[in-house]
C-alpha cells in the first residue's frame, strides 16, 4: 500500500461516477418503492412497513429464502472445488489435448438455457430420463428429480445442473489465476518429488487464494439470485413452480412483472439483499485467515 | 427483402400523393402521430393490415413499435413506468383486465356505442367487458378449444369418430377403449392429459358443473364439490392410465407430438395450434368436433385471446386515431385476413365463411366457430386473473399432475389462497 | 501429473476427464444435431445424434427470417466498444483499489460488491428513468456507456488478479521514479494479460447474450442485436429445430473468441519470465 492517496481517487474515479450517476438513483428508488403501493402506473403510494411486514408474514418468502439458503450451501463448495481441480488439472503441462478438454469444460456457460433446459429435464425425466435408466443398471429406485416430495431433492438436483452450467466461468478465472504460478517453483517442486496433491495444496493453492475468494464470493452472489436454471428447467413462471422450490428471484420477477406489484417486489428484492450482503462480509471476515494476497 | 422495400417505397409514394389529393380538395383531417404497439411483430399481426392501414388513413402517421411476443411484458412495463407506452396495442385479454381496473386502459364502451354495430360480431367481442360495463379493448383475436383426434388410430381401433354430440363420459370411456398397454410400458393413449388451465383443468372443471370463480368474480368455486369432482376426474385418467402423464408428453416431444404421431388418440387442443400442426406435422390425419357436453347437457368451450387496448394517457387526438385503428381492425377486409392467418379466430360474423372454407386441417373448423357460439367462456378472467390462476397452477401441478398431494387437499388449499387474493383486491 | 506418475493413475485420470466432459458438451451437442434435423426427425424416439437425412435448411430460414447481417455488424460494433470500455476501465479501478490506500478504499469496494447483490429486476425501471432522462432512448448509449464507467465484476476480476502479483514490482518501479499511471500502463496492464483475457471473454459473452438491455432500450429495428432479433423467432411458432439453429448462431461466435482467448489467458508471468 502506498501513500500516495489522490492516486486511489483518481485512478477509482470512473466507478464513482458510475455509483452517483447511473447506480445510485436507482438503488434509492427501489428502498423507495419497497414503501409504497406502486402499479408502475399510477404514482406510488406511501404505506410505510406494510410491505415488508407482509412479506415477512408470507410463507412463501420463507419457503424461498429456505430454498435458495441450500441452494448456495449445495452449488458454492461444490462450484468451487470442482472448478479448482479441474483447472488444476487442465493446467498441467503434461496433460494431452489440454486446449480441447478447456473448450470442453467450458461450453456449458456458453449453451443457452434454451438448449440445456431441454436436455436436462429429458435427462431428470421420471419414467424416461436417462438419469433413471443408468441408475436402473443397478437395481437403484427412480427417482423423481425435479418433482419429488422432497423439496431437498429437487433443490440439489438443480443446484447440481447450475454447478454444470457455471463450473466453466470460475475455472477460467482459476486458471488465470494459476499463470502466476511460476513454472520453475512447480518444476523443483516435482524434482524434490512433492506429490501432486502437494503441489495442489501447498504451492498452487496459497498463490490462487485470491481467486478462490473470488469465486467463492461470485457464486454465492449469483446462487442467491438463481433465476435462470429455474426457468430453464421449469420452462417459465406461468407453469407454476411448486411454493415447494421457489426461490427469491422468481417471486420479484412475478410480482413486478406479472402481477405489477413493485412494492413488494422491492421490500422483497431488500431483505435478499441484506442476506447476501451479511454472507459477503462475513466471508470478508475470514478472508485473511485464508486469502494470501502478495 | 428487395421485394419488400419496393412495395414500401410503392406506400410510401401511394401516402403521399394521396395526401396532396386530400390536400388540394381542402378536406384535410389533422395529421396525427399514432403509435402502434406490436408484440410479436409481424409474426402475430400479419403486416398486410398495418401496411393497408397506412395507405387508407394518410393524416395518421404511424408508428410501428416492435417486440417479441414472449419478451413484451418487462418492455411494455417499463414504457408504462416511463410513460413511453404506445397509444394502442395488445395483450391477453387477462392483462387488459387488470390495466381497466389500474387506469392504464381507455374505456371503448362509448366508441363501442358510437362507431359498432355489435349485431355484427360475436360476443367474443365483448370478451374485456367488466361486469359494471367498462370494455376495456376489443379482441385481437379470440382462441378457443376443440376436441382432435387422431383419425388413423381411430381406424386402426376399429372405433367410431367422436361427435358433436359426445359428452365427458364418452370421452372418458372411449379413451379407456382406445388405451394400449404392451406390459406395463404404455403403447398408446386415449387422450392427452393436459393440465395448463385452458385445454386442461378448467374445461373439466365446468363440464362437471363447477369453475373456478362465481359469476361476480370475487368468490372462489373451489370449494363446490362439482369443481374437485371435475379435477379428480382428470386425475384419475392419468392414474389410471388412460390419458398421458406428464413424463411421457415430455419424453415424447411434447403434447402435439405425441398426438400427431398417434401415441395418443385424442387431445383438447386450441384453435391457433392448427399452424403448428399444418408446419410440424402436415402428414397427421386429424380433425376436431366441439368440445364434449358437460353433464348439465351444457356446453363449454373455453377461449382465450388477445385484446387491443387504447392507452388512457394518450392524447385525445392519439385515441381517436387508435380507434380508427382499430375500427379498421374490426372492419370486414381485415377481419378476413385475420380469419386467412389461421392463428386466431376474428370476431366479426362475416369472416367466418372464411375460416369455415380454408379447406386445411382440421376440415371440421365449425368444431371452433360454432362452438364458440354455442358455449364460448372466458376462464373466469378478472382484474386478478393471473394472480389467482398461477396459485390454482400450483396446486393442480402438486395434486392432478404429480399426484404429492390428493386432489381435495389442494383445492381446499386453491380455495384458501385464491378468496384472499379476491379479498385483497377488492 | 508428472513423469512419475504411475500409468493406471493416468489412465484413470483421463477416464474421468473425459467421461466429465462427455456430461459438459452433451447438451451442446444436442442442439447442433437438433438444428440439423428436419421436421419430422426431432421427435423420433429414440432421438439420434447424428440426424438422418442431415438438414441444413433451418439455418437458411433464420438467416431469411432475421434482418441477419445488420444485426450482426450491431453486435459486433456494440461489443467491441463495450469490450474496450470495460477492460480500461475495470483495470484501472482494480489498480486504484489495489494499489492505494486511501480513506474511502473500503467503502467503495464494498459498494462495487453491493452493486451485484441488488435484483436487476427492481432496478430495471429506476435506470431506464435515467436513460430517459438524457434523452437517448432508442439509441445503443445505455447498452455502452455504462461500459466505461467500470462493472463490479471486471473491477473484482482485475483486483483480485492485480493483488496476487508480487508487490515488489511496484515498489522497485517507484523507486526507478516511475508514476503510478506509467507503473499501471507499463508493468500491471501487460501482466494482467491472462485475467485481462478471461474478463474479455466474460464481456463478450455477457454483452453479446445481452437481450434484456436492447429489448428495453431500442426501438428502431435497424439498430437491433442479433440475439434481439432471433428473440423474435419464438414469436412466431416454430418448431425446435429453427430454434436451436438461432440458438448455435448466437453460441457459435462466443465459442470462437472463447478460443481465440484461451492461449492468452493460460499463458501469465510463467511465460514472460518475471519471478515472484
Amino acid at each position: 500500500m502506498h501513500n500516495q492517496r489522490h492516486w486511489g481517487y483518481i485512478f477509482t474515479l470512473p466507478f464513482v461516477i458510475n455509483v452517483i450517476v447511473f447506480l445510485l438513483f436507482p438503488i434509492v428508488f427501489s428502498a423507495y418503492i419497497s414503501f409504497t403501493q406502486y402499479d408502475l402506473f399510477n404514482p406510488p403510494k406511501w404505506i410505510g412497513l406494510t410491505n415488508w411486514i407482509n412479506v415477512l408474514k408470507k410463507q412463501e418468502f420463507w419457503l424461498s429464502m429456505r430454498n435458495v439458503s441450500v441452494f448456495a450451501l449445495i452449488f458454492v463448495p461444490i462450484q468451487t472445488a470442482l472448478a479448482f481441480l479441474i483447472a488444476f488439472l487442465l493446467n498441467q503441462a503434461a496433460l494431452r489435448a489440454k486446449s480441447l478438454f478447456r473448450l470442453f469444460y467450458f461450453l456449458p456457460v456458453v449453451t443457452p438455457w434454451l438448449a440445456a433446459g431441454v436436455v436436462w429435464s429429458w435427462m431428470f425425466n421420471y419414467q424416461y430420463g436417462v438419469i433413471n435408466w443408468f441408475l436402473g443398471l443397478f437395481g437403484i429406485n427412480p427417482v423423481n428429480w425435479l418433482y419429488h416430495k422432497s423439496w431437498v431433492v429437487v433443490i440439489t438436483s438443480i443446484a447440481l445442473v447450475n454447478v454444470w452450467k457455471g463450473m466453466g466461468q470460475s475455472m477460467v478465472i482459476l486458471l488465470a489465476g494459476m499463470q502466476n504460478v511460476p513454472q520453475e517453483v512447480l518444476e523443483s517442486a516435482q524434482i524434490d518429488g512433492a506429490s501432486g496433491w502437494k503441489q495442489l495444496t501447498h504451492i498452487v493453492f496459497p498463490i490462487v487464494t485470491p481467486m478462490v475468494y473470488m469465486v467463492m464470493i461470485l457464486s454465492t452472489i449469483s446462487a442467491f439470485q438463481a433465476f435462470d436454471v429455474f426457468l430453464g428447467l421449469f420452462g417459465g413462471i406461468t407453469t407454476g413452480i411448486s411454493e415447494q422450490v421457489m426461490v427469491p428471484n422468481l417471486t420479484i420477477y412475478r410480482d413486478s412483472f406479472l402481477l405489477f406489484k413493485m412494492g413488494p417486489a422491492s421490500a422483497t428484492a431488500w431483505l435478499l439483499f441484506f442476506v447476501i450482503l451479511a454472507i459477503t462480509l462475513f466471508q470478508r471476515y475470514f478472508e485473511k485467515r485464508w486469502v494470501h494476497y502478495e | 427483402m428487395k421485394k419488400r422495400q419496393s412495395i414500401f417505397v410503392l406506400l410510401v409514394a401511394l401516402v403521399l400523393v394521396m395526401s396532396l389529393v386530400v390536400v388540394g380538395h381542402g378536406q384535410t383531417k389533422k395529421p396525427v402521430k399514432l403509435k402502434i404497439g406490436l408484440p410479436g411483430s409481424y409474426d402475430v399481426t400479419s403486416k398486410d393490415i398495418i401496411d393497408k392501414f397506412i395507405a387508407t388513413h394518410p393524416h395518421i402517421n404511424v408508428e410501428i413499435q416492435e417486440a417479441p411476443w414472449g419478451d413484451f411484458t418487462s418492455k411494455i412495463a417499463t414504457q408504462i413506468a416511463g410513460n413511453t407506452m404506445p397509444d394502442v396495442w395488445f395483450q391477453e385479454n387477462a392483462v387488459i383486465l387488470g390495466y381497466g381496473q389500474r387506469g392504464v386502459a381507455e374505456d371503448l364502451a362509448p366508441y363501442i356505442a358510437r362507431d359498432l354495430n355489435v349485431d355484427e360480431y360475436i360476443d367474443g367481442l365483448f370478451s374485456a367487458r367488466t361486469p359494471e360495463g367498462k370494455v376495456w379493448g376489443v379482441p385481437h383475436g379470440i382462441n378457443p378449444v376443440a376436441l382432435a383426434y387422431n383419425k388413423t388410430v381411430f381406424e386402426e381401433a376399429g372405433v367410431p369418430f367422436p361427435t358433436d354430440d359426445w359428452t365427458y363420459a364418452d370421452l372418458i370411456e372411449t379413451a379407456k377403449k382406445l388405451t394400449v398397454k404392451e406390459g406395463d410400458e404404455p403403447k398408446r393413449f386415449g387422450f392427452i392429459g393436459a393440465y395448463a388451465i385452458t385445454n386442461g383443468w378448467f374445461p373439466w372443471i365446468k363440464q362437471a358443473g363447477g369453475s373456478a370463480l362465481d359469476e361476480t368474480k370475487t368468490k372462489s368455486m373451489f370449494d363446490d364439490p362439482r369443481t374437485v369432482a371435475g379435477l379428480k376426474q382428470l386425475r384419475q385418467g392419468i392414474e389410471e392410465g388412460y390419458f398421458t402423464n406428464v413424463d411421457f408428453n415430455k419424453a415424447h416431444g411434447g403434447d402435439l407430438a405425441v398426438f400427431a404421431s398417434g401415441k395418443a388418440a385424442m387431445h383438447f387442443m386450441q384453435y391457433s395450434l392448427q399452424v403448428n400442426m399444418q408446419n410440424q406435422f402436415p402428414d397427421t390425419d386429424w380433425d376436431v368436433v366441439k368440445m364434449p357436453k358437460a353433464v348439465n347437457g351444457e356446453r363449454y368451450v373455453p377461449m382465450v385471446g388477445n385484446t387491443w387496448l387504447i392507452s388512457s394517457r394518450a392524447s385525445k387526438d392519439a385515441k381517436e386515431a387508435a380507434w380508427e385503428f382499430l375500427r379498421f381492425y374490426l372492419s370486414d377486409e381485415v377481419q378476413d385476413i385475420v380469419a386467412a392467418s389461421g392463428s386466431t379466430l376474428p370476431v366479426k360474423k362475416s369472416a367466418y365463411a372464411v375460416v369455415e372454407n380454408a379447406g386445411t386441417k382440421p376440415l371440421n373448423k365449425k368444431a371452433y366457430t360454432e362452438g364458440i357460439a354455442e358455449g364460448g367462456v372466458t376462464l373466469d378472467e378478472n382484474a386478478t386473473w393471473n394472480e389467482w390462476r398461477l396459485l390454482v397452477q400450483q396446486q393442480v401441478n402438486e395434486s392432478v399432475v404429480h399426484g404429492k398431494i390428493s386432489v381435495e387437499e389442494a383445492a381446499a388449499e386453491i380455495h384458501k389462497r385464491v378468496q384472499a387474493v379476491l379479498d385483497e383486491n377488492k | 501429473m508428472n513423469k512419475r506418475t504411475p500409468l493406471f493413475l493416468k489412465l484413470l485420470l483421463y477416464v474421468l476427464l473425459i467421461a466429465g466432459a462427455v456430461v459438459m458438451v452433451f447438451p451442446f451437442v444436442w442442439m447442433i444435431s437438433t438444428s440439423l434435423k428436419t421436421v419430422g426427425a426431432i421427435a423420433e424416439m429414440p432421438p439420434r445424434i447424428i440426424p438422418k437425412p442431415l438438414d441444413f435448411s433451418n439455418y437458411e430460414t433464420v438467416w431469411n427470417k432475421v434482418n441477419f447481417a445488420r444485426y450482426t455488424l450491431n453486435s459486433f460494433i456494440i461489443v467491441g466498444l463495450d469490450m474496450v470500455g470495460a477492460l480500461i476501465s475495470s483495470s484501472l479501478v482494480a489498480f486504484g483499489l489495489a494499489m492505494f490506500d486511501f480513506k474511502l478504499r473500503n467503502v467503495i469496494f464494498v459498494v462495487m460488491l453491493a452493486t451485484m447483490m441488488v435484483p436487476g429486476q427492481v432496478t430495471m425501471i429506476p435506470t431506464y428513468l435515467i436513460w430517459k432522462q438524457f434523452r437517448v432512448l432508442d439509441t445503443w448509449y445505455p447498452l455502452i456507456v455504462p461500459s466505461y464507467l467500470g462493472g463490479a465484476f471486471g473491477i473484482f476480476l482485475m483486483h483480485q488478479y492485480m493483488k496476487s502479483l508480487p508487490k515488489e514490482l511496484y515498489e522497485s518501479a517507484v523507486i526507478d521514479g516511475c508514476s503510478p499511471p506509467g507503473i499501471f500502463f507499463r508493468i500491471y496492464l501487460p501482466l494482467s494479460k491472462p485475467a485481462l483475457s478471461a474478463l474479455g471473454v466474460f464481456t463478450f459473452m455477457g454483452v453479446w447474450n445481452n437481450t434484456v438491455g436492447p429489448l428495453i432500450y431500442l426501438q428502431t429495428r435497424s439498430k437491433y442485436t442479433l440475439p434481439l432479433g432471433l428473440l423474435f423467432l419464438k414469436s412466431e411458432n416454430v418448431n425446435q429445430a429453427l430454434m436451436m439453429a438461432g440458438a448455435v448462431i448466437i453460441t457459435l461466435p462466443v465459442v470462437i473468441v472463447y478460443l481465440l482467448a484461451q492461449k492468452h489467458f493460460v499463458q501469465g508471468i510463467a511465460s514472460t519470465g518475471l519471478k515472484g
